[in-house]
């Protein structure tokens, strides 16, 4: 009996396909692979994932990780969405806080759920650091 | 069952009693202290381990009568298996995560959680900034615990295993119906899939949670199908089904949908035992899921009592069938449709009262609205998507395919089908919720990790349909009458 012509088909597309996806697995599976190993191992972790695109944000990170105590909590206002996203994820141990729920906090000037509030001094400023956020770009203030 | 869908139901079990197990004491406000969560994570994982051992010494009754695997063969897998394993082994040795979501939604969580575990300010406080607060915990939990055990690096290793049970997973449901060749060859090309084995979102490495929700689609993908000479799932594919559905909901938003259409379509290809339990398990994932939830985005206790319930309602549905006289297919399924839709448009609903996707749906029905003219651009801009073959290769045109075909060679799969087409349809119907300025965003960078996630039970119809032969079809199991003919032979 003649087999339908699908299943003909079906299997050409079915060998296509795994052809094509072996074909991809030196330059995709491999090469690019161990191309972004490289470049993170360079880079490490902030540097790979903000400072390729957002190099003065990578700089915001640094200064905080270098200026603040490692369980600080960093003020900040803004879009969620953005490079903040991998601030959170890059400052360790430290915890970013909505900065106008901290507004209406007692004391949270200086302490913020039993952890110190983020103060700095920088560009001829000294006071609490906040981080203002757009989907674009990331900058940090100094308020008293 | 198959020695291979053992493998899967092993591990979809484990995950599945380890999450309900944890989501309960977490519900209560109870985190279990130090070592005692990644011992439960052990003991989870060990049982149905050993009982799938034992299993699969058992000969393997229900895979085809094909000659055991060669040693080529065998060497050749072995291979294939390195050359793909190996660089994606030494990535999660070297570095973490590359892209954004693994890093920042999926693993900080599980390096919180592992560190101070659930009640602490970074996932209670509504004031911290923490991505993805509302997304269920199931996966940062295992990876968590495995850390608590082996350490960060060696824990991201778990992926690639689960990728293996995946893949496995195929392989098993494939080889009920396929002459030996053909599942592997069909088994190897999901294998070698450049979406997986890449370097985008979504991939192996990548930390996403689309390797899970696919290996939990894969689970209800397989206990749907529909294995030559049997007309009904076996009891052990009931349980890969209730398993599978009951996982769906601690994996991502999306998974609640995703079980919510499962039930539907299991409502008609499931004993009224599976659906039952399928349903309760459900209910009970979902209720957890969403109680663990109101410790950090507040949730009145009538709305986690509603979440919980609601995939109940398909228990009733299935009751008022069976009211329906057999021969009025027509009404059952209009029955059936007219359920998908509103159980569709409930979750939906339920889930953004839960807390997620508040983002999308802050539209509303005026955004679905004035996205019907962007109708055009969203259905090319899905298919180009779709075949794009530097993530899908063919993948998606053999589904096509398999869709399209008819005739005496094409096995029906009307259940498989049937959660294929609704899955795939309601990934689509995701895209109308989006900020329109958003459509080309969320095309490539989430509608392709949803079509990801759907890979698995696609390419399981696709290879039951089309490649089912009539000869091993009319083999039924041993001890099994052949109750109805699976294939259409009507010439």
């Amino acid at each position: 009996m003649k087999a339908p012509w699908t299943p003909r088909v079906a299997w050409v597309l079915v060998i296509a396909s795994f052809a094509f996806s072996l074909a991809r697995i030196p330059h995709a599976t491999w090469g690019k692979r161990l191309a972004q190993v490289r470049e993170f191992e360079q880079l490490g972790a902030a540097g790979y994932h903000l400072g390729r695109t957002w190099p003065d944000e990578l700089r915001i990170v640094e200064w905080i990780e270098a200026n603040t105590p490692s369980d600080a909590v960093v003020l900040w206002r803004g879009t969620w969405q953005g490079p903040i996203e991998h601030v959170v994820a890059s400052i360790g141990d430290r915890l970013l806080f909505d900065a106008d729920v901290a507004g209406g906090i007692p004391g949270s000037e200086t302490q913020l759920l039993g952890r110190p509030v983020a103060r700095g001094s920088f560009e001829g400023k000294t006071g609490r650091v906040v981080l203002i956020a757009t989907r674009e770009s990331l900058s940090m203030e100094i308020v008293p | 069952m198959t020695r291979a869908s053992f493998v899967l139901l092993g591990c979809l079990a484990s995950l599945v009693t380890y999450g309900l197990v944890v989501h309960a004491f977490l519900a209560i406000g109870i985190d279990l202290p130090g070592m005692a969560r990644p011992a439960l994570l052990a003991i989870a994982a060990v049982t149905p381990a050993v009982l799938a051992f034992f299993r699969t010494r058992a000969p393997n009754r229900e895979s085809m009568r094909s000659p055991s695997m060669s040693k080529h063969t065998l060497v050749g897998c072995l291979v294939l298996a390195a050359v793909v394993l190996v660089p994606i082994g030494i990535a999660l040795a070297t570095t973490g995560p590359r892209e954004w979501d693994g890093r920042v939604a999926w693993e900080l969580r599980a390096i919180r959680l592992s560190d101070g575990g659930y009640f602490q300010p970074f996932f209670t406080q509504l004031g911290v900034y923490s991505p993805a607060r509302e997304y269920p915990l199931l996966q940062p939990l295992v990876l968590a615990d495995l850390t608590r055990l082996v350490g960060l690096e060696a824990a991201r290793f778990v992926f690639p295993l689960l990728f293996v049970v995946l893949v496995v997973g195929v392989f098993g449901a494939l080889e009920r119906a396929l002459r030996r060749p053909a599942a592997i060859l069909m088994a190897a090309s999901f294998f070698v899939l450049p979406g997986f084995i890449g370097t985008g979102a979504g991939n192996v490495d990548s930390g996403y949670a689309e390797l899970i929700v696919a290996l939990f689609l894969c689970g209800v993908g397989s206990a749907l199908a529909v294995a030559p000479g049997s007309a009904r799932a076996t009891p052990w594919q009931t349980l890969l089904f209730c398993v599978s559905v009951a996982g769906l909901p601690m994996l991502k938003p999306e998974g609640t949908v995703y079980a919510w259409l499962a039930l539907v379509v299991g409502v008609h290809a499931l004993p009224k035992n599976g659906v039952v339990l399928g349903s309760v398990l459900t209910g009970i994932s979902c209720g957890l899921v969403a109680a663990v939830r109101a410790h950090a985005i507040p949730m009145a206790t009538g709305r986690i009592v509603l979440v919980a319930c609601a995939p109940l309602v398909v228990i009733l549905l299935r009751v008022a069938l069976d009211l329906v006289p057999a021969g009025r297919r027509t009404l059952r399924t209009a029955i059936i449709a007219g359920t998908v839709g509103s159980l569709l448009g409930a979750a939906l609903l339920l889930v953004s009262v839960s807390g997620s996707m508040d983002a999308v749906v802050d539209g509303g029905l005026g955004r679905v609205v004035a996205r019907l003219g962007d109708l055009p651009r969203m259905l090319f801009g899905g298919l180009g998507v779709a075949f794009d073959v530097r993530k899908f290769a063919l993948l998606w045109g053999v589904t096509v395919l398999a869709f399209a075909s008819r005739g005496k060679y094409a096995a029906r799969q009307h259940a498989l089908g049937a959660f294929v087409a609704l899955g795939l349809l309601a990934a689509f119907a995701s895209l109308f919720l989006v900020p329109e300025n958003d459509l080309e965003h969320e095309l490539v960078s989430r509608f392709d990790r949803l079509l990801l996630q759907w890979t698995a039970p696609a390419w399981l119809f696709a290879g039951l349909r089309l490649f089912t032969t009539e000869e091993l079809h009319l083999a039924a199991p041993r001890g099994r009458k052949n109750p109805r003919n699976d294939i259409e032979l009507r010439s």
